[in-house]
């Protein structure tokens, strides 16, 4: 997939903030994709992703005004909306008490070999993208794993701690140290912007 | 408390950025962060940090209908599209950035001149409504979408159909190559059949009022291919609208037994 062009994407926020319609649909067609891989991958499920992708774009249309890219880039505000929608989305089905990929679901997800592709690979798939994964290899995979678990799946601390068996202040202490090194690592790298 | 002190803030914005703040925490912040532009930059930060974890390489593509109801929930349907400015007509279709510096998105550079066509299409078909227009944007620029014609890097297809039913819905869209020998169609919307009846598809000319014409016969849901008895432009060059019949697989009628379940334009696109 081709990364949308953020100037291009500030320009087609722009437009559709004044309520051009052409732009709101290029806008779509350039971002839609991975906002998309963003729900399903807080959400396991395809419905419920589309669902939370539609929302996020009826957000997009009545407050593209208010994006400011002073402040972050726009696929980051993009992002941010889907995501929380997502996580929303999730936590008010929380009562769900296992969610698994379906095969078809899974199928939809292009470039992507095996459905049991998990939080973790995905993390490490990106790590290695964006040639960092060396450098966080310095946390261990514990502290990975509940990165992997809280940005991908949207879980809160007791919830990773559940899923993988720890203390929540354990568990606390895992993310912290993840992002911390997460921000050297990107810093060392001058990463700063998507 | 003072949230903004540098630790404190810099630790509740990547808590925040990441969702793990609690409910009563997240309220909290979102007040700091909404009163506090150093709070704000600060979440930004750290969502700008976290979204380099997203990587571009495994997408999904979404359904169509996700765009069509968007389309429907924010601007209604049958609603046309009208620009406001000028007073003039034009169509939802994706136009070419007028920026040349950037990337313009895949479907704008791939299928640019696709735009140019539908606009043609628009001032000649002044009725079509936005959600037809739609789908023959998503048709021309992404047919893989439906699941109709694939690009495969020949021309796209020529004649181009988008069918709603009684209530105004998608149900059905079709495409065919202006040489091609076959037609592609796809029912967006299952259809009820009981044994012995098919779905008949019908082309006809409103300007000058012919009567309908059978195009193709079937039966089975979802996309097929269906041979057409000559080639698309001789069979729907002069045709402007297509409908869709249910009718018995014993008879061959000539004209529709039964009311139209589907019906709209019949485009031709290039």
């Amino acid at each position: 997939m081709t990364t949308p062009h953020s100037e291009d994407l500030i320009h087609l926020l722009s437009r559709t903030a004044l309520g051009d319609r052409q732009a709101f649909a290029q806008l779509y067609e350039a971002t839609s994709r991975t906002l998309l891989t963003v729900a399903f991958r807080v959400l396991s499920n395809r419905d419920r992703a589309e669902e939370v992708l539609q929302e996020a774009y009826i957000n997009v249309w009545h407050s593209a005004s208010s994006y400011n890219a002073s402040l972050a880039s726009p696929m980051t505000w993009l992002i941010n909306i889907v995501r929380n929608k997502a996580i929303d989305a999730h936590r008010s089905r929380a009562t769900e008490s296992k969610r698994l990929i379906a095969l078809e679901d899974a199928d939809d997800l292009e470039s992507i070999p095996s459905h049991a592709l998990g939080p973790e690979e995905w993390m490490e798939q990106s790590l290695t993208s964006i040639g960092i994964r060396a450098c966080m290899g310095a946390i261990s995979s514990s502290q990975r794993q509940a990165l992997a678990l809280a940005y991908y799946r949207g879980l809160g601390h007791a919830e990773i701690a559940s899923e993988v068996g720890a203390p929540v202040g354990t568990v606390k202490s895992w993310v912290r140290r993840g992002l911390e090194s997460l921000r050297k690592c990107l810093e060392a790298k001058k990463i700063t912007r998507t | 408390m003072n949230y903004l002190l540098p630790n404190r803030l810099d630790g509740l914005a990547r808590e925040f950025a990441l969702g793990t703040l609690s409910r009563g925490a997240q309220r909290r912040f979102m007040r700091v962060v909404a009163e506090s532009g150093v709070a704000a930059r600060a979440v930004t930060e750290w969502q700008e940090r976290l979204a380099q974890l997203l990587p571009y390489t495994a997408v999904m593509q979404p359904r169509p209908e996700t765009f069509l109801q968007l389309q429907q929930h924010l601007f209604g349907m049958d609603a046309e599209v009208t620009a406001e400015s000028t007073g003039q007509r034009s169509t939802p279709q994706l136009r070419r950035m007028p920026r040349t510096g950037g990337h313009a998105p895949a479907m704008d550079t791939e299928h640019g001149h696709f735009g140019a066509m539908l606009r043609l299409l628009a001032h000649r078909l002044p009725g079509l409504a936005i959600g037809a227009a739609m789908c023959m944007a998503v048709v021309a620029w992404q047919p893989r979408w439906l699941g109709v014609e694939p690009a495969d890097g020949k021309m796209p297809p020529s004649y181009v159909g988008v069918l709603d039913d009684v209530q105004g819905r998608s149900m059905l869209v079709t495409s065919a190559r202006r040489h091609g020998r076959t037609l592609t169609v796809r029912l967006l919307r299952p259809v009820p059949l009981v044994a012995g009846q098919t779905l008949q598809l019908w082309a006809w000319n409103d300007s000058t009022d012919t009567q309908p014409v059978p195009v193709v016969q079937w039966t089975a849901p979802g996309t097929v291919t269906l041979e057409l008895q000559a080639e698309a432009e001789k069979i729907l060059g002069r045709m402007t609208h297509l409908g869709v019949s249910i009718e018995s697989t014993t008879a061959r009628p000539a004209t529709p037994s039964e009311p139209f379940i589907a019906r709209g334009h019949c485009g031709k696109l290039w």
